[in-house]
């Protein structure tokens, strides 16, 4: 080897060739990409200033960047004094503002508020946080935002994180301290992983809220987990998530409450989900097939065909419009189709209303029933108070009437006139109270009459508040539905007790009735009597009318005295109580304030007209929808410590469901900021930079210096190669010109030294083009190094009479080449350093 | 001095030399003819292997030149001067140095090289054209450089390989006489490959007519010349009496 090496060959020179115009390459690409790189570098330093010099990079249109610029001078007057505000450069037409705050400033609060700050800037102008150092932590779902930031500011060297779209930008206190915090906030996000599940179809909003429920808590405890969170819906704070089940809320509420439109097609007639259908409405003209939808006509969307049948929403107009049951086909262009079938409507709103009205009337009615049964309990009272009265008045009607029998002349027939005054005086004031005890009864009837009536009121309201009509229109669950049964358990009670003590009224009234009867008949005949002896004196010989009629009075006093003797007064008065025992209940349902409530919910109702209500539920769903996952998936959050496998099959277990695919996901990705990014970008661009430059400084030195050695070999290569002779026109002798073409020492030459140098230059000079490795590299060399073989003649033709005078000279291989050959190549590198090997210069 | 037995060459299928013999003595001329495509230049050219024979052997003195290594071979290359047809001057350096190239490259100190080139160029009449550039020179006086540097390295034995065939018939004469000065000399063996049927029958020690690869007839001038067996021979005799 060493024997080698102290030999002069034109292999060495070829070697040193190799080596030069390899180094020098590898330096010269270095060194242009170096330049181009500070140049670049320079230019984003212009772009985005020094780093940590700026904080907010502000953009808008050219056009509206004066208005942009007072604006957020507004801002900083009012907010942040002091803070600097620097125009950029415009790229597009449009314009950049770098603003630089205060230290004081720098702050989470300041920070998480730069939203409120500087929201609406002109020509949808926006902003972008440059604080340094800073790293970003990108793709976290809005779910864990809170969580994650906790601990993230836990770290030491974290100044504070704030919410920046959809990352979390943590600023660091120190540079220095960036890699650190970096490899800490790795490991926080490693502690955790998103567990997407991938439903086998879509669902509602509302049902992927259960479902995740349900697989979030079959997870707990799974590998010791401890933590899941289910943060499928969760769009954006707690506040979205409970927007979100809200907007769930009512949009159940509105299905319930919108006009259910079921549709019976006719028989041939296909209806599909997605159809419009048009009904007649308010419109003057009616439906006709071939016509054009007019803005009064009701159109309804097919939204389900299932066992039920077929039902649609109503999506113009409202069901009190629809005035007959036949059904158009809509067709696109507004075009009326065929008729497909009929109708039914039923409109759930005035159903609502109507029974709130009902409720509301009959409510009153009972409440003034109950008023009404309080009073008829007193009165029924005072009915027995004067009928004891009665019974002493009569009684001492009674002696009256006896002394004025005895007072009676024997001879005369005159009465003592004392006596007679004294018995029509207590006759009328008897007569009188009966009177009054009369009315007073007459209105125990009345109330009584009354009473029925609102018991049968109690009993049809009940009969409508429990139909299943008015359940279904309100819904399962809900405000007015929960008043609605309440109302109706407590409208139960009332029916049941004042059933019975309605019973004890009808037998007072049964049983004082024929007793009032008689003290009134009683009380005719003695003011008949009374006014008979005041009139015309009182003559009562026996015998005369006015003895009889005296007599006939005295008997029928001790009738009636002796019926009231009779009347079961204790039992009287024991039902009286429990009549007025109000302890039935009505003490505990505040009626008055039950009415009101429903005379709330009911003007509280929405007053929508269905294709409102229909607008409203589609808005719904697409807030919903873009809210969330497409309505596939589920995203549980969780401990990275669960496996996937593990969960996989509990969560099947849990839906129900084989075809469900869980994937784990990293809850975040840190992303080094854009200056980071950019020079990232710069050092790509200069390694390519650098790739180009060796490939053209590649193509030259082959085109200059090495088509002239592969030229010389190609014309010497046939005294080297083995000479074989095969028959003329035979494969073999094909076989045997093409490998010796192909194999050929200046093919593998150029083959062989193009690989290497470009490959070698690449390596050295550190240039990189994207996808290609250093072996793909130096197989591109190969390749090119074979395309310049082809043309090496003609690109470097060797003068072969100069080469053959030099061998007839008996030179050798290396004083041809040096004296002869490359002297008169192509000027390039081997020429120049032949200069220092020639002999004859 | 040289001696070739059974020289066999083939381009390809195409077989140039058939199995050629032939002697050459010491201070000879022979002249070789024949057609063109008979193989002369090969046959010539194969002498200090700037063509590699096939087969057969040559013979320089005591060297076998068909087995010799590339480095002897390189000497022995030295001792044999060769004349191009096309001249062969080294299109960058001037007449002098042309001359004096081989010199120098052999180790020859420059003083001296470039004497030995003058005298070389002297004896071609050159002498006044040391710095003149080869395409300066006309053809006639290009070849003589090329005698001239073949000339100059003192060789034993010179090939000339149609020496005047690029040259127009006036440019002829001056070659022609150089060459029939040197064979008039009678120091160098030469061995010729000419058309120039004159010069051939003035200067040549022998002729030899060669047709397919193979020498045909040889002999001295007067014989084949006058009396030719050989169809080729014929011909010549024919142009001869024209």
């Amino acid at each position: 080897m060493l024997t080698w090496l102290k030999k002069d060959t034109f292999i060495k020179d070829i070697l040193f060739l190799l080596l030069v115009s390899i180094a020098g390459s590898a330096i010269f690409a270095i060194g242009f990409a170096l330049a181009t790189d500070k140049y670049f570098a320079q230019a984003v330093t212009g772009i985005m200033g020094d780093f940590g010099e700026y904080d907010l990079l502000f953009q808008t249109k050219e056009e509206l960047k004066g208005a942009m610029v007072r604006q957020i001078r507004e801002v900083i007057a009012e907010h942040f004094p002091g803070a600097k505000l620097k125009a950029g450069i415009s790229i597009i037409g449009k314009a950049s503002y770098f603003l630089s705050l205060p230290p004081q400033y720098k702050t989470k609060t300041v920070y998480e508020s730069l939203a409120s700050y500087f929201n609406n800037l002109p020509g949808n102008g926006g902003y972008s946080v440059m604080t340094e150092p800073r790293v970003n932590i990108t793709s976290v779902p809005s779910g864990i935002f809170n969580k994650l930031s906790q601990e993230i500011e836990g770290i030491p060297g974290v100044k504070f994180t704030f919410h920046d779209g959809d990352s979390i930008g943590v600023i660091i206190n120190d540079i220095h301290a960036s890699r650190t915090v970096t490899s800490q906030i790795n490991q926080v996000l490693r502690r955790y992983q998103i567990l997407e599940v991938r439903l086998s179809s879509r669902h509602k909003p509302e049902e992927l809220i259960s479902m995740g429920k349900k697989v979030s808590q079959s997870l707990l405890g799974i590998n010791g987990t401890r933590y899941v969170q289910d943060i499928t819906l969760a769009s954006g704070s707690d506040d979205s998530q409970y927007l979100m089940n809200t907007l769930l809320e009512f949009k159940r509420f509105l299905l319930a409450y919108t006009s259910q439109v079921k549709i019976v097609p006719d028989f041939g007639s296909s209806v599909e989900i997605g159809d419009l259908l048009v009904l007649n409405g308010q419109n003057t003209t009616k439906i006709k097939t071939g016509g054009i939808l007019q803005p009064l006509e009701v159109v309804v969307k097919v939204n389900a065909k299932d066992g039920a049948g077929i039902q649609g929403m109503i999506i113009q107009g409202d069901a009190g419009f629809v005035v007959d049951n036949r059904a158009f086909k809509l067709l696109p262009g507004d075009k009326v189709g065929a008729e497909v079938g009929t109708i039914e409507v039923a409109n759930r709103k005035n159903q609502l209303v109507y029974a709130m009205d009902q409720g509301v009337k009959l409510l009153t009615k009972i409440n003034s029933a109950i008023s009404d049964f309080n009073k008829s309990t007193g009165g029924a009272g005072m009915t027995v108070h004067g009928i004891e009265k009665s019974y002493q008045k009569l009684a001492e009607v009674r002696g009256a009437l006896a002394a004025v029998s005895s007072s009676v002349n024997s001879l005369s027939g005159k009465a003592n006139r004392e006596n007679l005054a004294r018995m029509v005086a207590l006759v009328n004031g008897a007569g009188n109270d009966l009177d009054y005890l009369s009315k007073t009864f007459g209105r125990v009837q009345i109330l009584e009459n009354r009473f029925n009536q609102a018991l049968e009121g109690l009993q049809s309201t009940q009969f409508v508040m429990g139909s299943s009509l008015l359940q279904n229109a309100v819904g399962q669950t809900g405000g007015i539905a929960d008043k609605m049964q309440l109302l109706n358990s407590q409208l139960g009670v009332v029916e049941s007790a004042v059933r019975g003590r309605v019973k004890h009224l009808d037998d007072f009234v049964n049983r004082f009735n024929p007793l009032v009867a008689v003290l009134l008949s009683w009380r005719n005949k003695a003011r008949e009597f009374a006014i008979q002896a005041d009139n015309f004196g009182a003559v009562f010989t026996p015998g005369t009318k006015n003895y009889r009629d005296l007599m006939r009075l005295i008997s029928s006093t001790d009738q009636v005295i002796a019926k009231i003797t009779a009347f079961d007064m204790v039992t009287v008065r024991t039902g009286l109580n429990a009549i007025s025992n109000h302890m039935f209940g009505s003490d505990k349902i505040d009626l008055s304030s039950l009415i009101s409530e429903l005379e709330k919910a009911k003007d509280s109702l929405p007053k929508l007209m269905d294709e409102e209500i229909g607008h409203s539920v589609n808005l719904i769903d697409r807030y919903a929808g873009g809210s969330s996952m497409p309505g596939e998936q589920l995203q549980i959050f969780t401990s990275s410590r669960l496996e996937q496998s593990s969960a996989e099959g509990v969560i099947r277990n849990t839906l129900g469901s084989d075809q469900a695919m869980v994937y784990s996901l990293p809850v975040g990705t840190v992303q080094p900021d854009i200056r980071g990014e950019l020079f990232k970008i710069l050092a790509e661009v200069r390694s390519t930079i650098a790739a180009l430059v060796i490939m053209i400084l590649w193509v030259l030195t082959f085109i200059l210096d090495q088509s002239l050695i592969i030229s010389m070999l190609k014309m010497t290569q046939e005294s080297i190669l083995p000479q074989r002779h095969f028959k003329e026109g035979s494969w073999r002798e094909r076989v045997y010109r093409i490998l010796m073409k192909v194999l050929a020492p200046a093919n593998c030459y150029a083959a062989l030294t193009g690989g290497v140098w470009l490959s070698l230059a690449f390596l050295l000079a550190g240039a990189r083009v994207p996808y290609l490795n250093f072996w793909a590299i130096a197989v591109i060399g190969g390749i090119l190094g074979m395309i310049i073989s082809l043309i090496a003649e003609k690109i470097n033709p060797i003068c072969k009479d100069e080469v053959l005078a030099g061998l007839s000279l008996g030179l050798p291989f290396k004083t041809i080449m040096r004296e002869i050959v490359v002297p008169a190549g192509r000027p390039g590198i081997l020429q120049f350093l032949n200069r220092w090997r020639m002999v004859m210069k | 001095m040289l001696k070739i037995t059974g020289l066999t060459k083939s381009y390809g299928h195409k077989r140039a030399l058939n199995g050629v013999e032939l002697k050459v003595k010491k201070a000879e001329t022979v002249v070789i003819m024949g057609p063109s495509g008979c193989g002369k230049s090969t046959l010539i050219r194969c002498i200090n292997r700037l063509t590699e024979p096939d087969g057969g052997s040559i013979c320089l003195g005591d060297e076998e030149i068909t087995t010799l290594s590339f480095p002897r071979l390189l000497k022995i290359r030295q001792k044999i001067g060769f004349v191009f047809q096309h001249f062969n001057l080294i299109e960058r350096l001037s007449t002098l140095d042309n001359v004096a190239f081989a010199l120098r490259l052999h180790g020859t100190k420059p003083e001296e090289a470039n004497w030995r080139a003058e005298v070389a160029l002297s004896q071609v009449g050159l002498r006044h054209k040391l710095t003149d550039k080869p395409r300066e020179l006309s053809g006639g006086e290009q070849q003589r450089v090329g005698i001239a540097r073949a000339l100059a390295l003192g060789p034993e034995i010179m090939l000339w390989d149609e020496p005047t065939a690029s040259l127009d018939p006036i440019l002829v004469g001056e070659v022609i006489d150089v060459m029939e000065e040197l064979v008039c000399e009678g120091k160098t063996t030469m061995v010729i490959v000419t058309h120039e049927l004159f010069f051939a029958r003035r200067a040549a020690d022998r002729i030899v007519f060669m047709d397919r690869g193979k020498v045909v007839e040889e002999g001295p001038p007067e014989q084949v010349l006058e009396t030719p067996v050989s169809e080729i021979g014929k011909k010549y005799h024919s142009l001869l009496r024209r």
